[in-house]
């Protein structure tokens, strides 16, 4: 159910923000508190998927750069000022993979001196300026979130799709996903991950969403092109709750398995 | 080895699918099955038509331009309901012939479509 709590939150988010989360420009993070100002730093790497910078300010003025791709941290780029700076230099710049990485055990600590007393942190994201390199595993939100006792999950989510078997595995496969977009009515409610895919989805839904077949209540349709494009469409109705979902076709097999594991 | 045949076959190794049925979906027409029960006509058609919709139909493009160029034509579909599965997939020999499969979830969905697809290429060669 954690995981469906998740998307949920998720799509919450999308939902409410008047800019998708991978828009440029800065932005406030909802939280208050150090706790969940942590939280909310890590909800905003968990939802990055596509290689970025992400600057995080504080109102004291001091700023956290860090490098992200695929919901993983892969390393603290900047830190300013200096003063800030001093304890981690040496931490710079060093690839972070693991917990016990000397450079994700003093970002905790770090994170802890630029986020106490402060009462709001904005973030700033931009294209990465560097390439990850394949080697370069990063550190997922997930793991950091569990390790630093934070939660991806926010106090008290809306439900944006109803529990039930159909709902569980919507929410287990927009993990799977390139990009997705949720429909309350024929409206698009909110869209998430990669831009050029979740385009595509949102066109679709312009045009009326007329799905073949489309599942009269609680269903799924899912649809595999050419091998080569490696790209499949889920179009899924739970409740009142419409979503649409690009995920590559790797992930097929995955997703399948979630349907039958939500619907044994 | 008939038409047919292929279908038992299929149902032999996946128990799960309680119906096979191999059409022509340029036409919507049902040109062979095996069923665990006997099912009316018109049942037959509308689940052939419903494979035309999703692999073919005008519908089914408009989704081919919300995936990346070159996804289309379409090779297989599902769709998941009521606790049920219907699987469609397109001949990778004859792009107009396909398999429209009624199974419960439990199914090995990737194993069946790979099984399946290598009936239909066996039955476009005959």
């Amino acid at each position: 159910m954690r995981d469906v709590r998740k998307l949920k939150d998720k799509l919450d988010r999308l939902a409410a923000a008047e800019t998708p989360a991978a828009a440029s420009g800065r932005r406030d993070l909802a939280g208050e508190g150090p706790q969940e100002l942590l939280a909310a730093i890590l909800r905003e790497i968990d939802d990055t998927l596509l290689g970025r910078e992400l600057d995080f300010h504080n109102d004291r003025g001091e700023m956290l750069g860090l490098d992200v791709s695929g919901r993983r941290l892969l390393r603290v780029r900047a830190v300013a000022p200096e003063t800030l700076q001093e304890t981690f230099s040496e931490h710079l710049d060093q690839p972070i993979s693991e917990l016990r990485d000397p450079a994700a055990v003093a970002l905790r600590e770090l994170l802890q001196v630029f986020l106490d007393g402060v009462r709001t942190v904005t973030v700033e994201p931009r294209k990465l300026s560097r390439r990850p390199r394949e080697s370069q595993l990063g550190c997922s939100a997930d793991a950091l979130a569990t390790a630093w006792d934070a939660s991806l999950i926010g106090e008290d989510p809306a439900p944006a799709l109803p529990d039930g078997p159909v709902g569980t595995f919507l929410a287990s496969a927009g993990d799977l996903a390139l990009a997705w977009i949720a429909l309350s009515g024929e409206e698009i409610a909110g869209r998430g991950g990669d831009g050029n895919h979740a385009e595509r989805l949102a066109a679709l839904a312009e045009g009326g969403f007329a799905l073949p077949g489309k599942p009269r209540g609680d269903g799924c349709i899912l649809l595999s092109g050419n091998d080569e494009t490696g790209a499949s469409l889920l179009y899924g109705a739970a409740g009142e709750a419409r979503v649409a979902l690009i995920f590559p076709s790797e992930n097929l097999a995955r997703i399948t398995a979630l349907w039958q594991a939500a619907n044994s | 080895m008939k038409i047919v045949d292929h279908l038992e076959e299929l149902r032999r190794n996946f128990p799960e699918c309680s119906t096979v049925a191999f059409g022509d979906i340029s036409a919507g027409l049902v040109l062979s099955v095996s069923s665990a029960q006997r099912l009316p006509q018109e049942r037959l058609d509308a689940l052939c038509l419903t494979g035309k919709e999703l692999l073919d139909g005008r519908t089914a493009r408009s989704v081919g331009t919300a995936l990346p160029p070159g996804a289309e034509p379409l090779q297989h579909a599902l769709r998941m309901e009521g606790g049920g599965l219907e699987i469609f997939l397109r001949s990778p020999a004859v792009a107009t012939d396909a398999l429209c499969i009624v199974a419960t979830p439990e199914v090995d969905i990737d194993a069946l479509i790979s099984r399946g697809r290598a009936e239909l290429q066996a039955i476009g060669e005959v």
